[in-house]
């Protein structure tokens, strides 16, 4: 999936003349992006249009037919191996498996990287209002529990890049608050931050830059 | 290498938290169990009751259902993991974490692994409990030119008795061996189940169908090889797959059988060669 020895450091993510089709459909007709570590970037588009196929290229859950993407470093293609070190992912409605508690899906995927302890897993759930000892299957969890919990899962093991899609989705408001101050503290700690949204009031608040996704080319939102 | 042993543990983890692993071993306990309750109300073969003849006929389907439910028990374990995993949504956070060729050598190892432990307890439970039931030996057998046959009032003394025709000479020799053996190709048929309910997962995010899918493929294949073999009159039946998992210990004329370990081997790297090369190739899998 990620091809090794291509490292550069000069930006977090970096992609060139992406472009993508879903079967017969044409999605993205030639991205360009850069963002710099410690930088908030919001993509802002309509319901289907390309925001969430955009950031599964950006960490090599699909790949693009033409084009070339870099991040944390590293090249995304389909024929070399490895695993994204760096990188935290929220897509859509996270899911988890449901006859597992919170604490055990997020046990399972640390044993992946094995880069925090059970003691860290159970921070970032105490970070997002989450209770650690909760012992339900996520079955139980509302909406809004599940997408605290994917939070949890992509900040957890403290990633230097964060791609969210639409992560404040059945959010409550009181705990939206709480997220955009741990956005504001993770770019502080020089995290950079791709977050897709379409609603523009929420990521004026963060957000360094806002683009906008229309007819598969992003540009900036004023332009 | 390291990226694939963590998927392996964690699927291990995974697993040892899932019901339907405990159900697997139960089921494949109590349908053992059934084989030899029934077998101690029957004479079949012989009037001398043996722990050995017990689990074996318990094993073949002369005596129990088992061989009639083995692929459903054994997708239970684990072959249903990666199905889950697309369904939920729940691979990408793991795809984000290992890459495409650890992810699906992890769960090939895992799958292998815990199907074939669990299957392999849940056999030797059931033949502890057989010798515990009945005498751990064998009934009275008597050699017929050099062949070793069971002492059977039905069959003249003179003749062989054909049973068991898998190994058959194993049986008398070391007995317990052969309680091993038929075993491991016992596990072997159920891990090969397990890979193809991972394999049809490839396509599908319905958990029943790959569930009940290579039980389908089980049974439909075993009708198949019997119609076909006897229209071209061949002995085909011996190679169906209800014998090949089980029924084979008193299935056929011949009496070695002995490249059916090898056949389920070749079946479960065939089928694994296919779901990683599917997988890893496929772009839509995640789509």
């Amino acid at each position: 999936m990620i091809k090794n020895g291509d490292r550069s450091r000069s930006y977090a993510i970096e992609a060139t003349g992406v472009v993508k089709s879903l079967g017969q459909n044409l999605i993205l007709k030639g991205i360009n992006l850069r963002v710099n570590y410690g930088e908030v970037v919001a993509i802002i588009g309509p319901n289907g249009s390309g925001k969430t196929l955009l950031l599964r290229l950006l960490c090599g859950l699909a790949y693009p037919d033409q084009g070339r993407i870099i991040t944390g470093g590293r090249v995304i293609e389909p024929k070399a191996g490895g695993a994204l070190a760096d990188v935290g992912l929220l897509l859509e409605t996270p899911g988890f498996l449901p006859h597992l508690s919170g604490l055990n899906n997020l046990r399972l995927l640390a044993m992946l990287r094995q880069r925090i302890t059970d003691a860290d897993v159970a921070a970032a759930m105490r970070q997002v209002g989450l209770d650690p000892a909760d012992r339900r299957p996520v079955r139980a969890y509302s909406t809004g529990m599940r997408q605290r919990l994917g939070i949890a899962q992509a900040v957890m093991e403290r990633p230097q890049i964060l791609l969210l899609d639409e992560p404040t989705n059945g959010l409550d408001p009181e705990y939206t608050g709480e997220f955009l101050n741990m956005l504001r503290e993770l770019r502080g700690q020089g995290v950079a931050i791709v977050w897709t949204s379409h609603e523009m009031e929420e990521v004026t608040v963060v957000a360094d830059r806002i683009l906008a996704l229309r007819s598969g080319v992003l540009a900036d939102f004023n332009g | 290498m390291a990226n694939t042993v963590r998927v392996f543990s964690s699927e291990v983890f995974r697993s040892l938290r899932r019901w339907p692993t405990a159900l697997a071993f139960l089921l494949v306990v109590g349908f053992m169990i059934q084989g030899l309750i029934s077998y101690s109300r029957s004479g079949f073969l012989t009037s001398h009751h043996s722990a050995y003849l017990a689990y074996l006929l318990a094993i073949d389907g002369s005596s129990g259902y088992w061989v009639g439910i083995l692929p459903l028990a054994a997708c239970l374990i684990g072959g249903d993991s990666l199905a889950w995993d697309r369904k939920t949504g729940f691979i990408r956070f793991m795809l984000t974490r290992s890459s495409r060729r650890a992810y699906i050598l992890g769960k090939i190892a895992s799958v292998t692994f815990l199907t074939g432990t669990v299957v392999l307890s849940g056999l030797l439970l059931s033949f502890l409990i057989a010798s515990i039931w009945f005498p751990l030996a064998l009934p009275p057998w008597h050699m017929v030119s050099g062949t070793a046959t069971i002492t059977n009032p039905a069959v003249p003394p003179t003749q062989i008795l054909p049973w068991p025709t898998f190994l058959h000479n194993l049986l008398f020799s070391h007995p317990f061996v052969y309680v091993l053996v038929v075993s491991g190709v016992v596990t072997l048929s159920a891990i090969a189940w397990a890979n193809v309910a991972m394999l049809i997962s490839l396509w599908t995010t319905k958990i029943y169908l790959v569930l009940a899918g290579p039980w389908l493929v089980y049974v439909g294949g075993t009708f198949l090889f019997c119609v076909l073999g006897l229209i071209i009159n061949l002995p085909l039946v011996n190679y169906a797959p209800v014998v090949l998992s089980g029924a084979f210990i008193g299935h056929g004329k011949e009496m070695t059988r002995a490249e059916i370990p090898f056949i389920w081997t070749g079946f479960i790297i065939l089928t694994a060669i296919v779901t990683y090369t599917a997988f890893t190739r496929r772009k839509d899998i995640l789509d």
